[in-house]
This record gives C-alpha cells, sequence and structure tokens, in this order.
C-alpha cells in the first residue's frame, strides 16, 4: 500500500482548471519526484494535499486515512511535513525558535506550557542543534531568521520539515537558485535521508539532480498525471519530452 | 498634589491593563481587534449593572465583568477564520459601534445616554489610596502572568500564527484555537479593566467608551511597540505623561479633550511613518 | 405603500450623499490600496468650510462651494502626499495604511472640534416641499440626487474615456507594469486623491445643505463609506452605487421602525453578515468589476 495516495483530484479557480483528474502514489521509503513543466498544477496538488485549499474533487488518502476534508493543521499533525517554494520564515523570531515550533507539536495547550520557557528544555535545544547539524545549517541558533542568507534559508527549510514530526516530506522545489556546490550537498542529504527510511516527495525542475536522486518520477501536465515510472524510463518518454521541452519528437 | 497624582496612577494602571490586553490581541495574536473598547465597555457595564440593580457584591461583578468580556473577547476571535487584515479591523470595529448602539437603547437597564452613576467601590477600598493599592496589585499580577503566557511555548505558536498562518498550520498549529484562547485572555484583562474603571468612577455612560479611547490604548500600543510587554507600559504610561500637564495650560476647558487627542494622534502618524516598530517593539503591522 | 414609498425616495437621497463618499473611496482604493478612512475628514472639513464661508463669510453659496471643495481637494493632496507616499516608500503593509488613516481621522475630526465647536452648524434653509401622494421630497433633495448622478456619471466618463483614466486604470491593475510603460504612478496617484477628495467636498456641502455640518459626521462617513463600498464589491464603481443603495434602504427602513440611534450600528450589522457569508475566495461585492 502506498504512504500517500491521490485519487482523482480536481481543483479549479475560476474557470482555470488547475488540477483535474490526477492519480498517483508515494511508495513508503522511496524518493519520488513530481515533475512538469511550469503551471502544470504541481504546486497546487502540494497545497491540496496540505490542505490549504479544499478539493474540488476526489480523494487524498495517507496511510490509508482520507484527508481530504481535514483542516490543514490535523493533516500537518498526521506526519505531512512540507516545505515552500520560497521559504517561509516565522520572520520575527529566532532561528531556534522557528525550529522549536516545528519540534513541539502540543504548543498550542495553554495550561500544559504556562510554566516551560520559549526556548524550549536541553533536550530540545540539543534536538535541534543535532538536526542543525547534520543538515549544515552553520549559524547562531539565537539569531534572528531574517538574518539568513538565501541558501541557508534552503537548508533552514529541510532542517525545519525534518524537526517536524513526520511520516512524509514533502519539498517544493528545496534546490531552485542555489549554487552548484549545495546542490551536491543536497543530493547526499537527500540520499542519506532515504537511506534512514523517510518518504520523500518533492517537486523540482534540475532533471540531473531527479535523474540522480529520485526513484519515482511521476510527470504532470496541464493538471494531470502524464507519465510515471523509474527516471530512466520517464525521462525518455516522447510524450514527456514533448510537453516538458515543447520538442517536437 | 498627592491626592492628584494617586488619582492619576490608578487611572493610568487601567490603561495599562487595557494596553496590556490589546496587545496580546494585536501584537502576539496578529488581529487587530478594533472592538477593544467595546470589551471593556462589556466589563464594565456588566459589573456596574449586576452590583447596581441585582446587589452582588462588588467582588462577584468584577468576577462577571470579566468572564462576559472573555466570553465576548472569544466570540470576536471567530470571524478571524475568514476575515483577515483590514477588513477583521474594521467588523471588530463595527462590535464596538454594536456594543455601543445597545448601551444606548437598552435604556431601560442602562439608562441610555444617561449612564451609570453611583457605582459602588469594592468593601475596604472605599479611599483612594486603598484603591491605587489594589490596581497596582492587580496589574503586577496581570503583567507577570501575560510575559509568562508570551514566553511559554504557547506565546512562541501565537506569535508564528501571526508571522504565517499557513506555515503554522503546515506544522500542526490549530491556529483558530491558538487565537481563541488568545482573544479570551484579551477579553478577560480587558473586562478587568473596565469593571475597574467603572468602581473606581463611579459613574460609566456609553460616552467612556467610544473612538477616544480605543484610540488611546491603539497610540500606546503602537508607541510602545508591538509584542513587548514593557513596550505596552511605557506606551501608556508615556501617553499619561504627555496629557496630564495639558490639563494646567490657560486654555478653555472644552478644548483640552480635542487638543490631546490631536497631539496623540499627530505622535502616532509619527511613530507609524518613522519609527513602525515603536519604542521596543519586536513585530511589526502588517496586514 | 405610502410608508414604502417614502423610505423608497429617503433612501435614494442618502444613497445619492453615499454614492458619492464610497465611489471616492473606491476609485482611491482601486489605485492606491489604500482604505482612505481619513476620507471622513475631507467631508466634514467640507461641510464646515462651507458652513463657515456662507454664513460668518457671507460669500454667495458657488464660491462656498468652490472654497469648500478647494480645501477638501487641498487636504485628500496633503494626506496623500506627507503621508501615504512615504509609508509606500518604505513598503509598509495593509495595516500601517490602516492605523495611519485611523489616527488622521481622528486627527481631524479633534481639529474640528477644536477650531469649530461640537455642536452642529446649520445653514438653515427653507427649500420648496413637494407633496405628491403623500410622499415628500424638496428641491433641495432633488438638486441632491441630480448633482451626484451628474458627478458620478462625468467621472464613469473620465475613467472611460481619458487618457489620464487608462494610465488609472492601468496602474489599478498593475502598479510595476504601470511604471516600465512609462506611467508616472505617483502623479496618478496624486490626481486620483485629488478627483477622490473632490467627490468628498461635494458630498460634505450637500450634507451641510440638506442636514447640517456636524463634528460626528467625520466618523460616520467613513464608516458608511466604507461599508457602502464593501458591501458592493471593492474598487468598483457601480459597485459603489449599488452598495450605497443596499446601505441606504436597510438604514432608511431601520429608521423609519426603529429610531434613529440605531443607524450607526446598521451599517456594520449589514457588513458583519455580507463578509461572513460570503465564499471564502471569489467574493467581489454584489456587482462583478467588469
Amino acid at each position: 500500500m502506498p504512504l500517500l495516495e491521490i485519487d482523482n483530484l480536481g481543483k479549479a479557480f475560476g474557470g482555470v482548471q488547475a488540477v483535474r483528474t490526477c492519480s498517483f502514489g508515494v511508495q513508503t521509503g522511496r524518493i519520488t519526484a513530481l515533475i512538469g513543466p511550469n503551471g502544470a498544477g504541481k504546486t497546487t496538488v502540494f497545497h491540496l494535499i496540505s490542505g490549504f485549499f479544499p478539493a474540488d474533487s476526489g480523494r487524498i488518502l495517507f496511510e490509508g486515512n482520507d484527508l481530504t476534508r481535514l483542516p490543514a493543521w490535523k493533516r500537518g499533525r498526521m506526519g505531512l511535513s512540507r516545505t515552500f517554494q520560497l521559504s517561509r520564515l516565522f520572520k520575527n523570531l529566532t532561528v531556534e525558535e522557528n525550529l522549536l515550533l516545528a519540534l513541539r507539536e502540543d504548543d498550542h495547550r495553554f495550561w500544559c506550557m504556562f510554566f516551560r520557557g520559549r526556548r524550549g528544555d536541553g533536550a530540545e535545544r540539543k534536538a535541534v542543534a543535532d538536526m542543525m547539524l547534520f543538515v549544515g545549517l552553520e549559524k547562531d541558533p539565537k539569531t534572528p531568521v531574517t538574518d539568513l542568507s538565501y541558501g541557508q534559508q534552503k537548508l533552514f527549510d529541510l532542517t525545519r520539515v525534518l524537526l517536524h514530526p513526520h511520516r512524509l516530506l514533502m519539498l517544493d522545489e528545496p534546490i531552485a537558485g542555489v549554487n552548484p556546490v549545495l546542490r551536491d550537498r543536497f543530493k547526499v542529504l537527500l540520499k542519506q535521508l532515504k537511506g534512514k527510511g523517510e518518504t520523500i516527495l518533492l517537486i523540482e525542475h534540475d532533471m540531473d539532480f531527479v535523474r540522480a536522486v529520485a526513484d519515482e518520477v511521476i510527470v504532470m501536465d496541464q493538471g494531470t498525471v502524464l507519465a510515471s515510472g523509474t527516471p530512466a524510463v520517464v525521462l525518455k518518454d516522447p510524450r514527456v519530452l514533448e510537453a516538458y521541452l515543447g520538442l517536437d519528437v | 498634589m498627592d491626592a492628584y497624582l494617586i488619582h492619576l496612577g490608578i487611572l493610568a494602571c487601567i490603561y495599562v491593563l487595557m494596553t496590556l490586553a490589546f496587545n496580546l490581541s494585536v501584537g502576539y495574536a496578529g488581529l487587530l481587534n478594533l472592538g477593544h473598547v467595546g470589551l471593556v465597555a462589556v466589563g464594565a457595564y456588566t459589573s456596574a449593572l449586576t452590583v447596581r440593580h441585582l446587589d452582588w457584591p462588588v467582588w462577584l461583578g468584577i468576577v462577571a465583568g470579566s468572564l462576559l468580556a472573555m466570553t465576548a473577547g472569544a466570540f470576536l476571535a471567530l470571524p478571524a477564520r475568514k476575515i483577515k487584515g483590514d477588513y477583521y479591523a474594521l467588523l471588530t470595529l463595527g462590535f464596538m459601534f454594536v456594543m455601543s448602539a445597545v448601551l444606548i437603547n437598552w435604556d431601560s437597564v442602562t439608562r441610555g445616554t444617561l449612564g451609570v452613576p453611583g457605582i459602588p467601590r469594592p468593601g475596604g477600598f472605599q479611599t483612594n489610596v486603598m484603591f491605587l493599592l489594589l490596581v497596582v496589585a492587580i496589574t503586577i499580577a496581570t503583567y507577570f502572568v501575560l510575559a509568562r503566557i508570551v514566553n511559554s511555548p504557547f506565546g512562541r505558536a501565537l506569535e508564528a500564527v501571526r508571522d504565517d498562518e499557513e506555515v503554522a498550520m503546515a506544522l500542526g498549529k490549530p491556529v483558530f484555537r491558538l487565537r481563541l484562547v488568545a482573544m479570551a485572555v484579551s477579553g478577560l484583562i480587558a473586562g478587568l479593566a473596565g469593571a475597574l474603571l467603572a468602581h473606581f468612577v463611579q459613574f460609566i455612560s456609553p460616552n467612556t467608551f467610544w473612538l477616544d479611547q480605543l484610540v488611546w490604548v491603539l497610540a500606546g500600543m503602537v508607541i510602545g511597540g508591538l509584542a513587548s510587554m514593557p513596550g505596552a507600559v511605557v506606551g501608556s504610561v508615556l501617553l499619561f505623561a504627555i496629557s496630564e500637564p495639558l490639563r494646567f495650560l490657560p486654555i478653555p476647558s472644552e478644548l483640552v479633550g480635542p487638543l490631546r487627542l490631536m497631539i496623540f494622534m499627530a505622535i502616532l502618524l509619527a511613530f507609524v511613518l518613522y519609527r513602525p516598530k515603536g519604542l521596543m517593539g519586536r513585530a511589526q503591522l502588517e496586514g | 405603500m405610502e410608508a414604502f414609498l417614502q423610505i423608497a425616495v429617503n433612501a435614494v437621497i442618502t444613497a445619492a450623499v453615499y454614492a458619492l463618499v464610497a465611489s471616492g473611496l473606491s476609485f482611491i482604493y482601486a489605485t492606491t490600496r489604500v482604505f482612505h478612512l481619513a476620507h471622513g475628514f475631507v467631508i466634514a472639513a467640507s461641510a464646515f468650510v462651507f458652513w463657515w464661508f456662507s454664513t460668518t463669510g457671507g460669500y454667495p453659496w458657488i464660491l462656498s462651494g468652490f472654497g469648500a471643495c478647494a480645501v477638501a481637494v487641498l487636504l485628500g493632496f496633503l494626506m496623500n502626499e506627507f503621508v501615504y507616499e512615504p509609508l509606500r516608500a518604505r513598503k509598509t503593509k495593509g495595516l500601517g495604511y490602516l492605523v495611519a488613516t485611523v489616527a488622521l481621522l481622528m486627527f481631524g475630526n479633534a481639529a474640528i472640534l477644536a477650531v469649530f465647536g461640537a455642536q452642529p452648524r446649520s445653514l438653515g434653509i427653507q427649500t420648496h416641499v413637494f407633496d405628491a401622494a403623500g410622499v415628500r421630497i424638496s428641491s433641495l433633495q432633488i438638486g441632491i440626487v441630480l448633482a451626484a448622478a451628474f458627478l458620478l456619471s462625468a467621472l464613469a466618463a473620465f475613467i472611460r474615456f481619458t487618457r489620464f483614466g487608462k494610465a488609472m486604470r492601468a496602474t489599478a491593475d498593475n502598479e510595476v507594469m504601470a511604471e516600465v510603460l512609462g506611467i508616472h504612478t505617483r502623479r496618478v496617484r496624486r490626481l486620483t486623491f485629488a478627483i477622490g477628495s473632490f467627490l468628498g467636498g461635494v458630498a460634505g456641502i450637500l450634507m451641510a445643505l440638506e442636514f447640517n455640518a456636524d463634528p460626528t459626521m467625520g466618523v460616520m462617513f467613513a464608516i458608511k463609506g466604507f461599508s457602502a463600498m464593501v458591501l458592493g464589491g471593492v474598487a468598483s464603481m457601480p459597485g459603489a452605487v449599488v452598495g450605497s443603495l443596499a446601505l441606504a434602504s436597510v438604514e432608511q427602513a431601520a429608521v423609519w421602525f426603529w429610531g434613529s440611534s440605531w443607524r450607526n450600528a446598521i451599517a456594520f450589522v449589514l457588513l458583519f453578515i455580507v463578509l461572513l457569508c460570503k465564499p471564502a475566495r471569489g467574493w467581489k461585492g454584489l456587482v462583478v468589476r467588469g
């Protein structure tokens, strides 16, 4: 059984059908890449899975549970952990506070939280520091989060999704606009994570990167799935080349 | 002169309470609740009317006023699910207008524009000195409880929701529940401040809870700075310090009110323009 | 039936003034994305200046009208130049503008109280009242409706047909793109504020003629204009007119049956219902912008 199963998903904005009859599955322990030309509906699918807006039709199953009607925060709590195309930070807080927010899931409990500090306890701070070390985010945890450079923001995003208790990582263009060194670092990191048994669904435009890390590729075009399979097979499919590159093969 | 200073101290403490409560909803929860003074009015009128008409003990009246304002505060969190930014601010401003209309029109209970006179002081706190001790104690206690809340993981989660609602949701934060609690606490303190005001001044009318008071609290908070507890105190005390000497200037008494408001608004504008984070704020006003 | 007709007539008269205010606000919002609540101050200032010129100054109405409109336009211009433009330069977001505009509105309110005092100022005009089948309407009221209709049509034509109107629409749609195309967006905003404030000035004069100049009218009009604009759909001229009609009708009916003290709360109750019942995305008000 796939960890995440998208079944006939549909979503229209006004007159534009952003996603239509979209179905695919994400297998446990593997890296699945969602690719397709700009405007293919990849990010819309991510938003639908996260629950930022309701689907018009279709179902989203996660570990066999139907998520389709759940509010976004419950989905986050069930183990969906995602990044955004452009880093979105809690910009008046420090790096550490941002990361602690991802780590703790019960901080809305007013009375339980009453006697704790906002900088967490020692174990929490150590978890944050360890994860920053693992990802390679070198920054004083107490600096304002807005001091992070673009590349550091990308690493920060990964640190945050990893700290959030999760079953599935959803990365929206993790290496868009980063330098080649950092790109290689991400390759290594994602493979390491897979080795640890993580399940990853990512959106990416860089085909070399996809070829290097993905076990399975799903190609979207005009809101629906055009092809899927291993990178070797899919990236040679003439339909994919045509949709993606506009090539007349 | 001493008596006058004590009088001022009491009023300043009550304004600090209102500003602290306002800062919780605006600075931390990110909800520009322009109906804040409406919540103060709920506390004041509930306490005054239960004590005057139903002969409840003063303490019970104050508790009832605070609790009802808490409920009203929680109620104001409801539209925040759908309505954001400017629209939310103006909708909550509407709460104040509707409250005022109810106070004016429901005259069989509230005496309308005539107001409620003769509100008793709590037993043992008849003198201004004793009352001052009472409000100072309440203000300090409230300050520390609020400081505890905003410096706990709960306060951190609240600030996350303020900065980016969607990301907070993706991280599993129940955005609505967080805001509901914050608005309820804000309402509770606003109601408490209102009840204390009613029992101190001993006369309230719909005019006591109107736009002038709202922009006063707003100016105090913006000047002190959003999401700053000491800022809320400094901002509201500073406005008191500016406003009081005006009384002693050789100007006609009916000019004092408008002149004070003009000065406050000019300062507020200057801060919005040149120092949007206020004196010690950690966050900015955003939509 | 007579009651119904009288309510309808009263509603149209009130709506005419509201529409002037709401379309000014809407016009300003469309090009600048500012909910210019301090517009209420412009209206009240115009009303008081008009009253002062025509009573104390003893000028004829037409001259007083010009004077009041000039003051209104000047106020709008100054507020844009010295408050909104600096805020824009600092890339301020929504609530910063809102606090600034509330501060301006309350500042203006207090300034009017300080200069003119708290009591309403009436011009005490006698006009001919027509009585048709029990429905009463004065010649002044007919004039108000005609003046509003004329100004709104002129504004619509201006936006639709002139080059400046096109520049305004371009700025409203996409400011950066407009800049790229060589449109001086700052000048566009300046003119927008001038025109919007002129409409507000006229609304203030009409109010002073029909009722009186009242220090509370600034806040009242800010709220009514905003409500009418949101009801009808923001940044839409027909929306502002339809919203004003809707608001004025409900208000007049409420005043007729319950009394005028509920009047200010009605706009908010209506706004509350509309905002809460709207669909989560895609609501454009009663009129969709064409």
